[in-house]
């Protein structure tokens, strides 16, 4: 008889259709306003003004909901009166949680096929670095055309060439965390 | 298109293997559940000799059946990991008698808080 896990089926369905949407749509809704789906880039340019969305640094503030949604904007650019415009007609009347709640799903679900890794070791180059090496090697894209990729879309590049060039490498799929919470609950039970 | 391609249980006929420590391990205590992430296939090994006329040409031969051996990643619950020496039986159809023996194991992968681990393994023969 098949083991039957809670959420799975959903979980796979869901994977799957995010997986195929990363190719169709390049516009994604976040608090209610056109972003573009999150890019190398984008993490980049957060990671440089510590936007804790993207370094997991405690406290987040209104600024900090402003550049995120500023930077992932269509309409961003490097203008500070533009910002200011989009602050007062697009972000002031947000709601802080539910903002922030959104802007951590969003980050999360792009990062739903991202990999795995063992512990140890220190890293001698960025996470963009990495994935520009990986998808320049093999296909001979432009470091401009990658940095703009979607990350839904360079991970799952990322992992078919970990699969071609390693059979046995370790991938991850975002429903191996209903698998885990499985597992998780049964060894607390024993 | 159907509305749903899977029907809750575990894809592509992934094994759930029970783990019991081996008394040298880390670990020891308590059995512990890991769910393969691809099809449990493990092969079984063959000897196979070959008698050769005095040109080299093959003009008889036999073969030793051996037992069964696999390498597969498994996935662990957070606080577990898999050491040489550790068994393991799967619920797999055609297996469900036998008890692996863990022969090698990577260190674990992670993600999030969850764990992986690449495993070698083969049927102990005096389980």
């Amino acid at each position: 008889m098949p083991l039957v896990i809670p959420g799975y089926a959903e979980a796979v369905a869901r994977e799957r259709f995010l997986r195929a949407a990363a190719f169709v749509a390049d516009r994604e809704y976040l608090c209610g306003l056109p972003v573009l789906p999150l890019s190398i880039w984008h993490v980049m340019a957060l990671d440089t003004i510590g936007s804790p969305f993207v370094t997991r640094a405690e406290g987040v503030t209104a600024d900090d909901v402003l550049n995120f949604l500023w930077i992932v904007s269509p309409r961003y650019t490097a203008n500070r009166l533009e910002r200011r415009w989009f602050w007062l007609t697009k972000v002031r009347k947000l709601k802080a949680e539910a903002a922030i709640k959104a802007i951590a799903d969003y980050v999360s679900e792009a990062y739903g096929d991202a990999p795995g890794g063992s512990r140890g070791g220190p890293s001698y180059y960025s996470n963009a670095a990495g994935l520009v090496d990986a998808l320049a090697s093999a296909y001979g894209w432009s470091e401009r055309d990658i940095l703009k990729l979607p990350l839904k879309r360079a991970f799952q590049y990322a992992k078919a060439i970990a699969d071609r060039i390693n059979p046995n490498a370790v991938l991850w799929n975002p429903s191996d965390r209903i698998k885990g919470d499985w597992l998780n609950s049964r060894a607390t039970e024993n | 298109m159907s509305a749903t391609y899977n029907d809750g249980s575990l894809d592509y006929g992934s094994a759930i293997a029970t783990v019991t420590p081996s008394a040298t391990s880390p670990h020891t205590g308590a059995t512990f559940a890991a769910v393969f992430d691809s099809v449990f296939n493990p092969k079984k090994q063959i000897k196979r000799v070959e008698q050769t006329n005095k040109s080299g040409e093959p003009s008889a031969a036999f073969a030793i059946p051996g037992i069964y051996a696999g390498s597969d990643t498994i996935q662990l619950p957070a606080s577990k990991r898999v050491y040489p020496g550790d068994t393991f039986v799967v619920d797999a159809t055609g297996f469900t008698t036998i008890t692996f023996w863990v022969t090698n194991a990577d260190n674990p992968h992670e993600k999030e808080g969850y764990r992986k681990q690449t495993i070698e393994y083969h049927a102990k023969i005096n389980a």
